[in-house]
C-alpha cells in the first residue's frame, strides 16, 4: 500500500526504525510536531534519536533546545545508544541550545515579556551549525518557570514559525498527566497542532507496554492507531509497525519432511516448504519431540536450522536429543545448526520480538523451531502477544522459512490453549497431541487438524515414544471423545465385530 | 567591603517592550551611585552573549554584582519593585 500523491507534503525521514512506515515516510518535512507522552514515556529518547539518525543516516546538522534535562546529563545517557555527541559537537553538526534550570536562572517576572532571547538563541544555533532538525524538550519546564500561559503559548507559535521559515523539521516535546487525559498539561497542542504524535507507557496485567500513535499530520497521510515500540541498548527505539506489514508472501506447493515419515504420511507428504506448523499438547506430550524431529529432518536435507528454546536449557536439549538419537551437538559445531535458549522473563514481549528477527536475519535459517511460544505468552498481555504473533509469523513467511510452534494447553486432558485460539488462524496446520485414558492407561494420540492447501489424514493415532523418537500407529478405533478430553469407549457393532473375526492372522 | 553594582540588561531588538525596559533602565541610572556599571545588551545582535549568559526570556534585567547575581524579567514597569528585588539604593525624592 502507498499513498503517495502529489499534494502530500514532503516527509522528513525520522531514520527510526519502523516509524517512518507507519509515518508513510517520516515526519511532515519543514513542520513543528509535538510529541507528547506521560512521565517515562520515551519522549526524550525518540526526540534525541531524531536528531542521531539525522546526523548519522542523513547528514543532516542538529539542535537540542532542552528546558529540562542538564546537557552533561544528555551527553552521558545517550553514550549506551552509540550516539556521539561531544564528537558531533566538536565537528559543528549538533548544537544544544541550554535552557534547563539552575538556581538564580530566572527572576521575579514584573511586566511584560517574550521568549526573544530564546528564539534568538535558537536561530544563532540553526544557522551556525546549518541544522535540518530541531527539537526541544520539554516545553511543560517552561510554563512552571515562566508561569504567563498566554504569553508562553503566543510566543511558542512565534518560534514554531520562525523554524519553518529557516526551513527545519521540529520535534517539541510536552508532558501529559494521564495516559487518557488531555493532550497536554498546559493546552500547547491548541497552538503547534498540525502534527501530533502520542507516546505510551501503559502498564498491562503488571508489565509495561510502549506504543507509539500518530494522531494526526495536517495534510499527510500516516498509518492509525497504537504500535507497539521497545528501546533497545545500541540502537535505540524501534517500532514495531503490525499493519504495515504486507500479506504478500509468494507461497510454495513443495514439500519438505516434517523429520517422521509417519507424520509426513499424516500430512499428506510432508509440511509445505514455507508453512507455519503449530503443535498443541499438554505437557509430556510429546511437544519437544516433534520440533525435535522437525529439526532433524531439516538437518538431514541439508538445511539450516534454527532452534529458539523458552522452557529448556541447552544441556537438557541436547541430552533429550541424544536420548531420541539425534545428535545436535555436532550439528551445532558444524554450523548448520543454532540454538538459543533463554527465559522469557530476561526481556520484554516487544525485546524478544525484535531479537530474534535480528538472529533470523543473521542466521537466515531453513527451518524454525520455537518451543513454546506458551512460555513467552507468559510474559505479555493478551493483545501484546497477538501482535508478537502477528508480527513474527508475517516476518517468517517474508523469510520463506518454514517454522514449527509448539503451545502448551493448560489441562491434562483436551482443552485448547489461548495461545491457540489467538495464532490458530495464522498458521498453515495444526497438529494436536493428546492423552487418551483408557481402562486405567494413558496412551497417546496425534491428529492433523488442519493442514492448509493439503489432504490429510483425519484420523486420531495413537502414537509411542522409544529410543528413535516418535512412531504414529494405528488409529483409536471404538473411542470417541479424545478431543474433549472425555474419551469413551463402546461396544463396535455386530457386523464390524463379525467383519474382524474374518480377518486371517498375521 | 561592598562591590560596586553592575548591571546588564538584555533587550531583543526594537520593540515597545525593549523601549519601556531601557527608559526604565534609564531612570534606575539615576539613582543608583555613580560607580555603578550600566550595560544593554540586543540579543539579535549578539546572540552568543544570551547563549553564555543563558537568557530566555526578554527584557532581562541581571544585576551581575554584587554576588550572588539576581535576574528580573520583564519590562521594569514597577520600578520600587525593581530595586527591592535587586536591593539598589531606594529611590529618595529628598536627595535629588
Amino acid at each position: 500500500m502507498k499513498y503517495s500523491t502529489a499534494s502530500e507534503i514532503d516527509k522528513q525521514h525520522t531514520g527510526i526504525p519502523g516509524f517512518d512506515l507507519i509515518a508513510y515516510g517520516g515526519l511532515p518535512k519543514g513542520r513543528t510536531t509535538l510529541l507528547v507522552g506521560t512521565a517515562g514515556s520515551a519522549k526524550t529518547v525518540f526526540s534525541l534519536q531524531f536528531l542521531a539518525s539525522g546526523i548519522m543516516e542523513y547528514n543532516q546538522s542538529a539542535v537540542f533546545v532542552t528546558f529540562e534535562e542538564m546537557v552533561e546529563d544528555i551527553r552521558h545517557n545517550v553514550a549506551g545508544f552509540g550516539w556521539t555527541i561531544k564528537e558531533w559537537e566538536a565537528e559543528g553538526r549538533w548544537a544544544f541550545v541550554d535552557a534547563a534550570p539552575r538556581p538564580l536562572d530566572d527572576g521575579e517576572i514584573l511586566g511584560a515579556f517574550d521568549l526573544g532571547a530564546l528564539l534568538a538563541r535558537v536561530e544563532n544555533a540553526v544557522r551556525r551549525t546549518g541544522a535540518k532538525r530541531v527539537v526541544l524538550d520539554s516545553l511543560g519546564a517552561i510554563f512552571t518557570r515562566l508561569g504567563d500561559g498566554t504569553t508562553l503559548r503566543n510566543e511558542l507559535l512565534r518560534i514554531s514559525a520562525a523554524l519553518k521559515t529557516m526551513g527545519v523539521t521540529t520535534v517539541m516535546t510536552a508532558e501529559r498527566e494521564t495516559e487518557d487525559g488531555p493532550l497536554t498539561r498546559y493546552g500547547i497542542e491548541e497552538f503547534v497542532a498540525d502534527n501530533v504524535i502520542i507516546l505510551r507507557n501503559v502498564k498491562d496485567n503488571e508489565r509495561r507496554r510502549r506504543t507509539c500513535e500518530i494522531l494526526k499530520f495536517r495534510g499527510a497521510y500516516h498509518q492509525k492507531g497504537e504500535f507497539p515500540f521497545a528501546i533497545l541498548p545500541g540502537t535505540g527505539i524501534q517500532v514495531i509497525p503490525l499493519s504495515a506489514i504486507e500479506l504478500r508472501q509468494s507461497s510454495s506447493d513443495l514439500r519438505i519432511p516434517s523429520g517422521s515419515t509417519d507424520l509426513d504420511e499424516m500430512c499428506g507428504g510432508g509440511f509445505f516448504r514455507d508453512s507455519i506448523v503449530l503443535v498443541s499438547g499438554a505437557t509430556g506430550t510429546g511437544k519437544t519431540l516433534m520440533s525435535t524431529h522437525f529439526l532433524n529432518g531439516g538437518l538431514k536435507a541439508g538445511e539450516r536450522c534454527l532452534l529458539l528454546a523458552y522452557e529448556e536449557s541447552r544441556q537438557q536439549l541436547f541430552r533429550n536429543a541424544q536420548g531420541w538419537g539425534v545428535d545436535f551437538e555436532s550439528a551445532e559445531k558444524s554450523g548448520q545448526l543454532r540454538v538459543c535458549c533463554d527465559y522469557p522473563e530476561v526481556a520484554s514481549i516487544e525485546d524478544h520480538l525484535i531479537n530474534i528477527k535480528q538472529i533470523i536475519s543473521d542466521f537466515k535459517p531453513d527451518r524454525l523451531a520455537i518451543d513454546s511460544l506458551s512460555a513467552i505468552e507468559r510474559i505479555s498481555s493478551e493483545r501484546g502477544f497477538r501482535e508478537f504473533v502477528i508480527g513474527l509469523t508475517s516476518f517468517i513467511k517474508h523469510g520463506e522459512v518454514a517454522a514449527l510452534f509448539t503451545s502448551n494447553t493448560p489441562t491434562l486432558m483436551g482443552g485448547s490453549s489461548v495461545t491457540e485460539t489467538h495464532i490458530s488462524s495464522i498458521t498453515d496446520s495444526i497438529i494436536l497431541l493428546r492423552y487418551v485414558e483408557l481402562f486405567g492407561e494413558i496412551s497417546r494420540g496425534v491428529m492433523v487438524l488442519k493442514m492448509r492447501g493439503s489432504h490429510h489424514d483425519k484420523e486420531i493415532r495413537e502414537f509411542n515414544i522409544d529410543g528413535d523418537g516418535m512412531h504414529i500407529g494405528r488409529p483409536f478405533r471404538n473411542i470417541t471423545g479424545i478431543l474433549a478430553g472425555r474419551p469413551q469407549h463402546f461396544q463396535a457393532s455386530e457386523t464390524e465385530r463379525i467383519e474382524g473375526l474374518f480377518i486371517e492372522p498375521k | 567591603m561592598t562591590q560596586a553594582i553592575h548591571l546588564t540588561l538584555y533587550i531583543c531588538g526594537e520593540t515597545v517592550r525593549s523601549q519601556n525596559a531601557l527608559r526604565a533602565f534609564d531612570r534606575l541610572r539615576d539613582t543608583v551611585g555613580s560607580d555603578a556599571t550600566f550595560r544593554v545588551v540586543d540579543v539579535v545582535v549578539d546572540p552568543d552573549e544570551a547563549e553564555t549568559a543563558r537568557i530566555l526570556a526578554t527584557p532581562t534585567l541581571v544585576r551581575e554584582t554584587p554576588q550572588p547575581q539576581r535576574r528580573v524579567i520583564g519590562d521594569l514597569e514597577d520600578l520600587d519593585q525593581v530595586r527591592k528585588i535587586l536591593s539598589l539604593p531606594p529611590y529618595d525624592r529628598f536627595t535629588r
